[in-house]
């Protein structure tokens, strides 16, 4: 639009006013002369000034903007108002380039940082709830850990199910772990993970690499195969596409961000009270000493529950110094039978956790002019934990320039910085992490002693009683843990990017991409002398001896070159883009990592305070170097034809060095197919006013290559000593067998879509469905232990218990199928001026299937607590699928008659029925060695024989939601906004691995407050669901595996409310000379409705592994978090 | 910016490295050699056979600690706490194993570890130029010693295993061989094996300094015990195998560097400085006073709370405990009784001493020096009764018994039967009274397990436990014990490999 006075002069002064569609004058627009190439810019009210010839042309551009030419024509004051260019507003980065919206083919899901929930510190958690088909789970509230991303379903059983991040272009490398291996991007070292402890594992939660989420323009998650197929054998698990913010032509501007944020625990876990649990105690210690007198064939009396614990020792042949049938004498009168009400009554869920203060600083400058366009940014985050000690403590500094060299040439360069510190603490069991401890940690003892200090080995030694060992478990103060155990990581990733694009003819262009990225890391673990060891107490000598320390650095470097020639052509309604690409990257992983142990004392907690013996020093078995490189080939063709029509194919071959000589490179590629039914003529306003209607089809083939490198080869890895005389000699041995074609696993998908606008553009909707199938499934594969083979070893007590062996091998004609839809719905409601109302929603649902595992035998994994089997892989079922024994009911004292009778039958045929045998009461459990009891339970003999073995195990529950959904509210009153975003799951369900401790009615923990209604007598026999108590004996029955340990995993979460004020339109504003200033709070992780009786129903204990999914065991439980900030614009 | 600007250099570097294509993408792994390129000189070899012998010393082998699957097993130890790693552990002394049971899996995986070592190294060793060649043929005898041990337990506690004596390299190859092997036809493997060794150049005792390796008297004593074994469990030839094993027991008998047994005190076979010069112990895996890493454990963990007579580490615990009905096993006035065992009024109970290390030297950590004895003269000696005993002549039988007896400072056989109504009732035929002889002299070193199995057939077995009194056995009901647990099951995982070939053991389900 021009509005022109005439002049006279052949070369005059001409001026004028470059404003956007909405009136508001634009600073440093380039104005050109197109005859003299002359140039000047507009000033901060939009005004220009310059020198052109009457029958010259301007040319007005400004970036994100129509270019516009407009011909003097002998006028002297020209006022421009210059369109938004819906061109790139419209586009979509699809990998290696943008595409328009209208030509994207497959299920591509975009996320705008407008609808991100920014007060979160990962942008991993500011996901959740927001994308269809992809599922954002919140599995820890560590402030040094993120959220778990899984796309459409789990297509792997030994690969990780991970999505690649590619962070501006920038394709993150083959990932870190032990010698590469794994998919993280931190490492793993004692104390988290790295020594067959399982605890806080950085593989399941950097990957997004702690970038800051204020740093972020837009999310793009490549969800079907055919649109990851560009990212060829790393693209199985989805693609996760970051695009940071870059400058923008215009006068600098600068904005400064704070947020301050309390951090609380989101949930606390009902546990019994000081009282109830001396009830369970005393209850657990009477019923044990019964039960091992009656099997030492003692006539039992009531009178007995009297006995004092000397007496209790001599008869059951139990030490002092694990006693599982003494009572601390305080809590029990033993002459009167009755509980003596404790001292203390401790809440260590209130001792180890606080409200943590949470800060935000962050700093952004950016403009442009001249063709060069610049931003620069730090931020600052300090977020302690709410468990007492941990935190990080993170700065993020990131610059990028946009050079327009020459209409030709342009340049871009990105850097980023970001440094984390942080104090992390262990997970997992109780005598390794805090958090488990603070469930089972005995109410009857003190937190602290009177002088305030930390009362330690109450649990232990007993001594502060009456010197018995109370069989409690071996467990120390959860605070003193949490405080004591040191473990710290530092690390600082530069990634650095640079690129040059030349137009090489018109429509053509070649681009170089040259990126590096360094992350160097140090990790350090000391366990002091001043814990208990076992029942040993702090200063002991055992304590001492336990003492230890780790450290840890790791190298990374990541170099990444790629090439890519993309031609763009319109003519007449064809359109043709072609994109033709060269990649080579290479990740070079260097780790070192040394243990100490010997301390004399805490007062040097590090490795060098080691002692002096040689062996007190020792290397890590995670030592080593690694390199990984993977080259490709790619390409992409996309036709539309006239708008209506368009089509894409792409294909990507890659050759990675992780896998065999003979299976190198792997093929992978994508069609599909788009038409926009509503630009056809015959289209008319079918869906309601000003209608879009898009049908999509595509299939694609994705690989999946994150398995650990160098496993091709047969390596003489062992090294070991054996002693002769007196000396140690090294010995060396090869690893087991291996498979030399190993290769990639592949998934083949298909996706159907639709994209749906309709009401004028208030309503939107995207649907797709889609069926995939992985083979060549990456597995390490069961073989027999002839082939050499060792087996990942799990630890306990002096002895291994181990998994099988295995070899790591493509399991040929291996199938699993997953299947699913998802929908996204965007509504617009209210329009209007002052009001403004939008509700979006999605809903995802996946079914998966192991069709075949290509003749591997069924997989069993122990997921939670050391051997018992929790989950299983086997074909017909989903991946992982629970696995146990079906409870039938409890036994009551009615049953007893019948139970003895069937009992002293099994006994006498040698621990079997005879044939023909009609049983009285309930199936025999081979897995106990004591006949049932009144208030135990049974379980559901499927086979009919009459005994429970693990032919009576089956499919028990399932750990897959039926379907996930999220939804958001956002309005606005004027300058007045508000926002609410939820999200939940249903139909999953969960095995709580905790429950080995806190509901196994031992009384040698604490417990849930549930069982508080337990089986007790005929009198009080309980809610009929939790089974009687005693401390060992006769409980081995019920503690196997069942459906009582199952709990639903159903979930409603309020993820966050916030309300915010654009101050900015006020007066005062602008008095204060500030450009713009908006105020806000809000709450994340509001509430949560669910009847999981831990912590969080989003459970992760194995840090997203496929084949042992949903099962708590211990982990950082999730945070609150009340957030309130301001944003000032200058 | 400098740091950046190296980064970006060092990524164009990337042009040139990856336009070599080939050598680009090919990485071997910078920390470790290739299995065919590792043992391919004279002291590669010599690694590789440490190696083996390193395989021996873990507690799911038979090192020291290797208790779960012989003692625990048998009547002398019982695990009582059904709770702890899910109750795994206590299967083995309840008789309830399952199949599934990861510590059986664990163990079974175990004893193959140094037979795929061994055969790693057998393959190679051809191939290999020695110095002096003589080492290279006693470098075969060791190796083929070590798999026929291995082999010899696994056919005594699983019955049909698979057999290999290949270098193993792809999963066709591995598959292939997973098939359980007729128990007569391993037996067959470990007979060549022991032969090999016998007549090999393997010194007759290992010097001070090798102690630990294999000596003659080893493989002769070995082929006796498996020929001995073969005699009473495999159907038949038993008289030739009798006899046979008669011939290399008395042949490692006949090597013996001591007079008579009486000459050496019990009390100096367990003496930590006299482990590498008593002339009664014939094999052992020695373990390294002081160590951290290569020191026994056993002394200390043996010693209960408030005792220091095993070592100068302050125990917490009960200690080493083992069944009554083995107390009671123990004679009045025999001096084993007293070195063995030992009353811990601190705990209210009886605790292990027999492997003690109290000196200086082991620490207050408890690094004992005390070695594994796998193989001792009293153990040979009494196999020489039971051969003679099977063979009919009882009078030389109860010479054997007596030598170990007159050490022990006890009244001979005869005298015995004679006198002592109890002994009498208690062991009425000679072949108990051996078994008893054994289970006393050769306490906690592992061995009753395959002595009960060697004695007894399956249902003799079970008779024999459920004659025991079970207030003499905790929590372990006795009558849980049926003819299946003569076997221990074949791990789930390995039976799942293959149901056919690796078919399960009688009377284990699933």
């Amino acid at each position: 639009m021009v509005m022109a006075t005439p002049v006279l002069a052949q070369t005059s002064k001409v001026t004028g006013t470059v404003t956007d569609s909405k009136g508001q004058p634009l600073p440093a627009v380039s104005v050109q002369d197109k005859k003299t190439s002359k140039t000047v810019m507009t000033d901060e009210s939009g005004k220009f000034s310059i020198d052109a010839g009457a029958n010259s042309t301007l040319i007005f551009s400004y970036t994100g903007f129509t270019k516009q030419e407009v011909g003097v024509l002998n006028h002297s004051v020209i006022d421009v108002k210059l369109e938004d260019d819906a061109k790139t507003m419209d586009e979509v980065y699809v990998g290696y380039q943008r595409l328009r919206k209208s030509d994207v083919t497959g299920a591509i899901s975009s996320v705008k940082a407008s609808e991100l929930n920014l007060s979160t510190p990962t942008i991993s958690q500011a996901l959740v709830g927001k994308v269809a088909g992809v599922q954002v789970a919140q599995v820890s509230g560590a402030p040094y850990g993120g959220a778990k991303i899984r796309v459409r379903g789990i297509g792997s059983i030994n690969a990780s199910s991970e999505p690649l991040y590619v962070i501006d272009g920038y394709a993150l490398g083959a990932m870190v772990g032990q010698q590469g291996t794994g998919t993280n991007n931190s490492s793993q070292g004692q104390g988290n993970g790295g020594n067959a402890t399982n605890g806080y594992n950085a593989a399941a939660s950097g990957n997004d690499i702690f970038l800051n989420p204020d740093d972020i323009e837009s999310i793009e998650i490549l969800k079907d195969a055919a649109s990851a197929a560009i990212y060829g054998s790393r693209a199985s698990g989805g693609v996760v596409l970051i695009t940071t913010k870059r400058g923008k032509t215009g006068k600098g501007k600068l904005t400064y961000d704070f947020q301050l944020g309390s951090q609380s625990l989101a949930k606390k876990v009902k546990l019994l009270n000081a009282g109830q649990f001396t009830d369970l105690f005393v209850n657990g210690r009477n019923a044990n000493y019964k039960d091992i007198l009656i099997s030492k064939g003692v006539a039992w009396d009531d009178a007995f529950y009297s006995d004092d614990n000397n007496t209790r020792l001599a008869k059951s042949g139990q030490t002092a110094t694990n006693c599982s049938v003494c009572i601390i004498k305080d809590l029990y009168d033993f002459p009167t039978q009755k509980i003596i009400a404790p001292k203390y009554n401790t809440d260590w869920q209130d001792v180890l956790y606080d409200n943590a203060l949470v800060t935000r600083h962050n700093l952004t400058f950016s403009g442009g002019n001249n063709g060069v366009r610049y931003l620069v940014s730090g931020g600052y985050l300090d977020q302690p934990g709410i468990l007492n000690s941990t935190y990080q403590k993170r700065i993020n500094l990131r610059t990028n320039i946009d050079a327009d060299v020459s209409p030709k040439l342009k340049l871009s360069s990105s850097v980023f910085i970001t440094n984390t510190d942080n104090r992390e603490v262990q997970e997992g069991r109780f005598n390794q992490g805090p958090i488990l401890g603070a469930l089972v940690y005995m109410p009857v003892f003190p937190a602290f002693n009177p002088d305030g200090s930390l009362a330690m080995s109450y649990a232990n030694a007993g001594a502060q009683f009456d010197g018995f060992s109370y069989a409690f478990q071996g467990i120390e103060n959860p605070l003193a843990l949490a405080q004591r155990v040191k473990i710290t990581r530092k690390g600082i990733r530069t990634t650095a990017n640079t690129s040059a694009t030349y137009e090489i003819i018109k429509n053509l262009s070649f681009k170089v991409n040259i990126g590096a990225q360094s992350y160097k890391e140090k990790y350090e673990y000391y366990f002091p002398t001043n814990l208990s060891n076992g029942i040993n107490p702090p200063g002991s000598s055992q304590s001492v001896l336990a003492a230890n320390a780790a450290a840890q650095n790791l190298d990374i470097q990541d170099r990444l070159a790629e090439y890519t020639l993309n031609y763009n052509k319109q003519f007449g309604k064809h359109s043709f883009n072609a994109l033709a690409g060269y990649t080579a990257q290479q990740t070079t992983t260097d780790v070192v990592a040394v243990a100490a142990k010997d301390f004399t004392n805490d007062l040097v907690q590090e490795i060098t305070a080691v002692g002096s013996t040689p062996g007190d020093f020792s290397i890590q078995s995670n030592t080593g170097k690694s390199v990984t490189t993977l080259v490709s080939y790619l390409g992409r063709l996309v036709y539309s034809y006239d708008r209506r029509y368009s089509l894409t194919g792409s294909f990507r071959t890659d050759a990675s060095s992780r896998f065999g000589p003979q299976n190198r490179w792997g093929k992978f590629g994508s069609v599909s197919a788009g038409w926009a039914v509503s630009n056809e003529s015959f289209y008319k306003d079918w869906l309601g006013a000003g209608p879009t209607l898009k049908l999509r089809a595509s299939w694609g083939l994705t690989g999946n290559n994150n398995i650990p490198n160098y496993k091709y080869e047969q390596d003489v890895t062992g090294v070991g000593g054996a002693v002769f005389g007196n000396t140690v000699y090294t010995g060396s041995w090869s690893g087991g067998i291996i498979d030399p074609t190993l290769g990639w696993e592949s998934t083949s998908q298909y996706n159907f879509g639709a994209d749906i606008t309709t009401l004028n553009n208030r309503l939107s909707i995207i649907a797709n469905y889609y069926i995939s199938r992985s083979y060549n499934l990456l597995y390490s594969r069961n073989i027999s232990a002839i082939s050499g083979g060792t087996n990942a070893a799990i630890t306990n007590n002096g002895t291994v218990s181990s998994t099988p062996v295995g070899v790591l091998t493509n399991l040929r004609n291996s199938n699993i199928h997953n299947t699913g839809f998802d929908l996204q719905v965007d509504y617009k409601a209210v329009q209007t001026k002052d009001f403004n109302l939008s509700v979006s929603g999605n809903i995802t649902a996946n079914k998966n299937k192991v069709v075949s595992l290509g003749g591997a035998s069924e997989i069993q994994v122990a997921g939670a607590e050391r051997s018992y089997i929790t989950n299983i892989t086997r074909e017909g079922d989903p991946v992982g699928s629970f696995y146990g024994v079906k409870v039938a009911g409890m036994v009551r004292q009615g049953d007893m008659d019948n139970v003895n009778a069937d009992w002293a039958v099994y006994k006498a045929n040698g621990n079997k029925f005879p044939p023909g045998y009609k049983l009285k009461a309930f199936p025999v459990s081979t897995y106990s060695t004591t006949p049932l009891n009144p208030g135990d339970l049974y379980f559901k003999d499927s086979n009919g024989d009459g005994l429970i073995t693990d032919a009576d195990k089956g499919i028990i529950g399932t750990p897959y939601a039926k379907f996930t959904y999220g939804f958001n509210l956002s309005m606005n009153y004027r300058f007045i906004d508000f926002s609410a975003s939820f999200n939940g799951s249903y139909g999953n369900q969960i095995i709580d691995g905790q429950d080995y401790y806190i509901r196994n009615m031992e009384g040698s923990g604490n417990q849930y407050a549930v069982i508080d209604q337990r089986y007790r007598s005929e009198a009080q026999p309980g809610n009929g669901h939790e089974y009687r108590s005693s401390r060992g004996g006769s409980q081995s029955n019920s503690t196997r595996l069942s459906d009582y340990y199952l709990q639903d995993g159903s979930f409603f979460r309020c993820t966050n409310i916030t309300i915010g004020a654009n101050l900015g339109m006020l007066g005062v504003t602008k008095k204060l000379g500030l450009a713009g200033l908006r105020w806000y709070a809000g709450v994340d992780n509001a509430f949560t409705v669910t009847k999981y009786l831990g912590y969080n129903p989003e459970v992760d204990f194995n840090n997203g592994s496929n084949l042992t999914p949903g099962i708590d065991y211990g982990k950082y439980p999730l945070v609150r978090s009340f957030n309130t900030g301001v944003m000032v614009t200058f | 910016m400098r740091n950046i600007f190296s980064l970006l250099a060092s990524a164009l570097l990337i042009l040139s490295i990856s336009s070599c294509g080939k050598s680009f993408l090919e990485k071997t792994n910078p920390n470790a050699v290739r299995v065919d390129v590792g043992y391919t000189t004279e002291a590669n070899i010599t690694t590789g056979l440490y190696g083996v012998y390193q395989a021996l010393r873990t507690a799911n082998c038979i090192g020291e600690g290797a208790q779960l699957w012989t003692d625990d097993r048998a009547d002398d130890v019982n695990t009582t706490d059904n709770q702890s790693n899910n109750g795994e552990p206590f299967q083995f002394s309840a008789f309830s194993l399952v199949p599934g049971n990861s510590y059986l899996l664990s163990h079974w995986t175990a004893l193959y570890a140094p037979i795929s070592r061994a055969n790693v190294i057998l393959n190679a060793i051809d191939t290999v130029t020695f110095a002096n060649n003589a080492t290279k043929t006693q470098y075969v005898a060791e190796l083929k010693f070590i798999r026929a041990l291995l082999y010899f337990n696994l056919v005594r506690e699983f019955g049909d295993v698979p057999l290999t004596t290949e270098k193993l390299s792809t999963i066709q190859q591995t598959t292939a061989l997973t098939f359980r092997e007729k128990k007569e036809k391993v037996y067959a493997q470990i007979v060549a094996d022991l032969k090999d060794a016998v007549s090999s150049n393997l010194p007759v005792v290992q010097s001070t300094a090798n102690k630990g390796r294999v000596s003659l008297q080893a493989a002769n004593g070995l082929l006796g015990q498996v020929y001995l074994t073969m005699a009473t469990t495999l159907a038949d030839n038993k008289i030739d195998n009798l006899n046979n094993a008669k011939t290399y027991l008395l042949a490692c008998y006949n090597q013996k560097t001591f007079t008579n047994l009486s000459d050496i005190p019990f009390a100096d076979v367990f003496d930590v400085t006299k482990k590498s010069t008593n002339a009664e112990i014939i094999f052992q895996i020695v373990y390294k006073q002081g160590d951290a890493t290569y020191g026994s454990s056993l002394a200390k963990n043996n010693q209960a709370k408030g005792e220091t007579i095993n070592s100068m580490f302050a125990s917490q615990t009960a200690g080493g405990l083992f069944t009554k009905d083995l107390q009671n096993e123990f004679e009045a006035g025999d001096l084993r009784t007293a070195y063995s065992i030992k009353f811990a009024p601190a705990v209210n109970g009886w605790f292990i001493t027999k492997f003690r290390d109290n000196s200086a030297g082991a620490t207050k950590d408890g690094y004992g020096g005390n070695d594994w004895i796998l193989m001792r003269y009293a153990d040979i000696i009494l196999n020489l009764a039971e051969v003679y005993l099977y063979l009919g002549d009882n009078a030389t039988a109860a010479t054997y018994l007596n030598m170990v007896r007159a050490r022990a400072q006890r009244p001979d056989y005869a005298t015995m039967i004679a006198t002592d109504a109890t002994y009498k009732a208690r062991y009425p035929t000679l072949k108990l009274a051996i078994l008893h002889e054994r289970r006393v002299e050769l306490a906690f070193e592992h061995h009753r397990w395959h002595d009960l199995t060697r004695f007894f057939t399956a249902q003799e077995l079970v008779d024999y436990f459920r004659a025991k009194n079970q207030a003499d056995f905790d929590n372990s009901p006795l009558t849980n014990i049926t003819t299946k647990d003569y076997y221990f099951p074949i791990p789930l995982a390995e039976h799942n490999l293959n149901p056919e070939t690796m078919y399960q053991n009688d009377g284990y389900t699933q």
